[in-house]
């Protein structure tokens, strides 16, 4: 039968025959087998309906005590060989489903929506196909996540959500160690930087994205020169060396990132009002024994073993100096932050070798090229061209600290807050989604659910999440490494994917554009 | 060993003859120093002259001093700048050193994709010395990704690696320039000797060093000399095993005034009065001045103020040179515009419109007839650029000649200049003629 729907013939696994709008129960074919988080389709007239797999249960139709007595008989060996008759029509599984969406045939195409209604009584389910995803579009700014998984098995068929929504409405990852968190974001800028169009600045605190002539990285994409800017203590020969001069920093971007006291946070302010970008040396310049600095002396102190811890100074006979040079006091790299903003504004990565600096350090140089960006895209709003400047996004590792406001307010919850009416957004990292406010996770468009034993975390996903999750628990527990649900307001169903390995995606482009380079001889050069 | 690390010469920019006799004094008092303090050779980091082919005058007084020195048995090791350089045509350098004057170091060759400069033994001292010459607009940064590095690092002894392009670490706040990332210098020189940046600057490991030029006569340079930027070169003495000992020596180019006034809210004659006042009393004798006048006149047109009688005024009192910045000098008269557009060419055109009859004759009236027109036909031909093979002079000759024919002006000669508009004739006629003069070259670095 043709309906439009491109509906074929395919093995049964179930039918309905329970069930209301939230949940369906299908009594299970013998030997279908199928999993939590296995994605099953009805197909009716007018429209089919995809559904997951959400619990599995057993039904009999034999009276419990015949079942108890029989068990008790085959365990104690009374009658070890007993056997129900027609035991495959009489016991079988319940797969209860939850339906996620309804496709329909409209106006000449396929229309994917929230379920409006439930299948027809009694309709038969079958696994689902690549086919049935026929309906999914492609966006234009494509950003490629993974495949469409039914539990444990991948389809081919790519999901991909539109790279200005998913990075204006911020992206929550949400997964415990191990689970795949750190390939889901390689996967993510990879594919970022084929459009050379978004911003993301990345503190890579274990240095694992750029890459090593051993492992693939970033530095491996075939648009690497043009979208990716790499910043480290020690840069391979083309990248830049990271070096930052301290008139760079603010005190705003310490505050909310390390805590300081009241006091000094008003000692602080001061010295930024006094003495502009200069209030480090400044700071360092003052002698607390100075009769002038009586009442002040310990907030001085304080501030001073503050400040020299985050940017890594020690005093020495010239002054001071950063031990470990990212940053400097005197005339080197006036314009590195600049020049980070500058880039994302370009619509590059922004990658930083955090490996060698405190993560709090990493934070505060973070908080000041993103004050910049913020600064700049304020106004580009004003002046009504924002719409022509790259999207922008910040990877951000620690994310329940900085965007619980412990430390009070900073850039991070800021942009959680307002960033998507200035274009910039937050790919906030975490095991812990929990101790996230609930406002700004409601705030966040899209969640990638990865794996999580942990109850409370799952819980607090689920309820902030776009689409109802509450059938979800089990199935975000029994999540392998790689395995995600992705919750979009922009999707209309949760979407259950497989994260590529990035070596892989990274591997197989990689052989695409040597393969490429060996068929056109390099051009030849002039040197003077 | 002891060496002399000079850059950015840029001999032969300034055109006024006292700024040039200053520009080759003070050349010859580096040598002199190095001369007299006994270095074994001298570096220059590029751009020892601001064009590659500069006047034969500018040359020979260069190479006078040059050949001073080098008789001695001594050497002078270059690379080509982003000004001495060209990728078409022969550059001066090449002459200096086929006729042995200086040496240039760091000539290339390609090994399995991989740029290998050639590297130069200095003979008195056993100094390794190679380098990246320097091109226009920073063209060099593709020999530095393809430098073979471990090459370089296979080469023992003293090494002192020369090069002519801006480290992006180095660049103060709001400073744009294009550069390379010190990461991309090759590892393991006990000396890098940079040029192209205009002021000194020595990266904390005290290896990589910039000493800025030695003499700078023009725009911002100039300003930054005047208001007390140290000029001058690095002498630097150094072992087999060591850091350099770097002393900068500073030669202190010339004494200067520096003057701002704000035009703000005052009349183009009480300008003209204050600036005649202060040029009367300032003491300019032997002095670079420096005089910028900025801010908005409430009346009159910039071109009310009598530049002309201030620098008269100033030569007489003996200064050595008038630098003159009016660049930020605004008058009522010609206001913001602001213009919308789908395009360039519409903006351009709405703009002409709406500052039509901005800029009015002695007779009060528009020196041209519909400028709007007129200004936009000017505009496509001031962007006409420089035609391959068509020397700097041609080109200017050109340009004059075209910018003229579209405003309908008399040309140098005062022949009727031809094709040009009915009205814009007419209006010359009225003016007796205008003198155009092409700018003089003036380059940054």
């Amino acid at each position: 039968m043709e309906t439009g729907l491109g509906i074929g013939t395919t093995d049964c696994v179930g039918q309905i025959v329970d069930g209301d709008d939230g949940e369906l129960v299908l009594r299970e074919k013998q030997g279908a087998k199928l999993e939590l988080g296995d994605l099953v389709v009805v197909d009716n007239e007018r429209a089919k309906y995809i559904c997951m797999v959400s619990k599995l249960t057993y039904g009999s139709l034999i009276h419990p005590d015949r079942i108890l007595t029989s068990s008790g008989s085959m365990l104690e060996g009374v009658n070890p060989r007993l056997e129900f008759p027609d035991k495959d029509l009489r016991i079988f599984r319940q797969v209860h489903v939850k339906p996620l969406l309804e496709v329909v045939f409209e106006n000449g195409r396929l229309v994917d929506r929230a379920p409006r209604s439930i299948p027809e009584f009694m309709s038969k389910a079958r696994m689902a196909s690549a086919q049935d995803f026929s309906f999914m579009e492609a966006p234009k700014m494509k950003v490629f996540i993974g495949n469409i998984r039914s539990g444990s098995r991948t389809l081919p068929v790519e999901y991909s959500m539109d790279g200005e929504r998913l990075l204006s409405h911020h992206v929550l990852v949400s997964a415990q160690t191990g689970r795949g968190k750190s390939n889901l974001v390689k996967v993510l800028l990879w594919e970022a930087m084929r459009h050379g169009k978004f911003g993301v600045l990345v503190m890579d605190v274990h240095n694992e994205y750029y890459g090593t002539p051993a492992s693939p990285g970033l530095k491996d994409h075939p648009d690497a020169a043009r979208a990716l800017v790499f910043y480290s203590r020690s840069p391979p020969p083309g990248q830049q060396l990271l070096k930052i001069n301290l008139k760079s920093i603010n005190p705003e971007d310490l505050m909310g990132v390390v805590q300081f006291s009241n006091a000094q946070e008003e000692t602080l302010e001061q010295l930024r009002r006094q003495h502009g970008a200069n209030w480090v040396s400044e700071l360092l310049a003052i002698n607390e024994e100075d009769d002038s600095f009586k009442k002040t002396k310990g907030t001085i102190r304080a501030l001073k073993r503050k400040v020299c811890n985050i940017f890594n100074l020690r005093e020495t006979q010239e002054g001071y100096e950063c031990a470990d040079g990212v940053f400097d006091l005197e005339k080197m790299g006036e314009e590195t932050v600049n020049d980070m903003a500058q880039a994302l504004e370009g619509g590059k990565i922004v990658l930083i070798d955090g490996s060698s600096i405190s993560d709090d350090t990493g934070l505060v140089i973070a908080s000041a090229v993103l004050r910049k960006v913020f600064d700049r895209y304020d106004y580009y709003k004003s002046s009504g061209i924002l719409g022509e400047k790259a999207q922008v996004g910040v990877v951000l590792e620690e994310a329940p600290r900085l965007l619980s406001g412990a430390y009070g307010d900073n850039i991070f919850s800021r942009i959680a807050r307002e960033g998507r009416k200035f274009r910039i957004g937050l790919i906030a990292i975490t095991q812990l989604a929990s101790v996230i406010p609930r406002e700004i996770l409601a705030n966040i468009g899209t969640k990638v659910i990865m794996g999580n034993e942990m109850a409370l975390e799952r819980k607090a996903i689920a309820e902030s999440a776009a689409q109802d999750l509450a059938d979800f628990d089990r199935i975000i527990a029994g999540l392998e490494v790689g395995e995600a649900i992705v919750s979009s307001i922009f999707s209309k169903f949760p979407v259950p994917v497989k994260v590529p390995k990035f070596e892989d995606l990274a591997g197989r482009e990689r052989k695409v554009e040597k393969e490429r380079a060996q068929a056109q001889p390099a051009p030849a050069k002039r040197y003077f | 060993m002891k060496f002399a690390h000079m850059a950015d010469l840029h001999l032969g920019a300034v055109s006024d003859p006292k700024m040039k006799g200053l520009e080759s004094s003070t050349l010859e008092k580096a040598f002199r120093i190095c001369e007299e303090k006994g270095v074994d050779f001298v570096i220059i980091a590029g751009d020892i002259f601001h064009i590659n082919i500069p006047d034969l005058s500018v040359v020979k007084e260069a190479v006078e001093v040059f050949k001073r020195f080098t008789d001695t048995g001594r050497k002078i090791y270059v690379v080509y700048g982003s000004h001495d350089f060209s990728p078409n045509s022969t550059s001066i350098i090449d002459v200096l050193e086929a006729a042995g004057v200086v040496v240039r170091v760091g000539k290339p060759s390609a090994s399995e994709g991989k740029l290998r400069p050639e590297v130069v033994t200095d003979e008195m001292t056993g100094a390794k010395i190679t380098g990246i010459s320097g091109r226009r607009t920073s063209l060099e940064k593709e020999a530095f990704t393809d430098l073979d590095r471990d090459y370089l690092k296979a080469v023992d002894g003293f090494k002192i690696f020369v090069f002519h392009t801006g480290l992006l670490e180095m660049r103060r706040e709001g400073e744009k320039f294009d550069g390379i990332s010190q990461s991309m210098l090759p590892d393991g020189f006990d000396y890098y000797a940079g040029g192209h940046i205009h002021r000194v600057f020595v990266d904390k490991s005290g290896r990589v060093v910039f000493p800025g030029p030695l003499f700078t006569g023009w725009g911002a340079d100039l300003e930054a000399t005047v208001l007390g930027e140290r000029r001058g070169f690095y002498m630097v003495e150094a072992d087999q095993k060591g850091k350099p000992r770097l002393e900068f020596v500073e030669l202190k180019p010339f004494e200067g005034i520096h003057k701002v006034v704000d035009a703000t809210g005052k009349t183009a004659e009480e300008i003209n009065e204050e600036l005649r006042l202060w040029a009367t009393e300032v003491d300019a004798t032997g002095k670079v001045v420096l005089l910028k006048v900025q801010g908005e006149l409430s009346s009159g047109r910039t071109s009310d103020i009598e530049f002309g009688l201030i620098r008269e005024i100033l030569a007489e009192s003996g200064a050595i040179y008038l630098h003159l910045n009016r660049n930020a000098l605004r008058t009522k008269e010609m206001g913001m515009v602001t213009a919308m557009g789908e395009s360039a060419e519409e903006i351009e055109g709405k703009i002409f419109k709406e500052m039509a009859g901005a800029v009015k004759g002695r007779d009060g009236n528009p020196v041209v007839k519909d400028e709007p027109a007129a200004a936009a036909r000017l505009l496509s031909v001031l962007r006409n650029p420089k035609q391959e093979g068509e020397s700097l002079e041609d080109y200017f000759a050109r340009m004059s000649r075209e910018a003229r024919s579209v405003l309908g002006i008399l040309s140098e000669d005062g022949s009727p200049a031809k094709g040009g508009s009915e009205g814009g004739a007419k209006a010359s006629d009225e003016r007796g003629g205008v003198k155009a003069r092409t700018a003089g070259r003036r380059g940054q670095s």
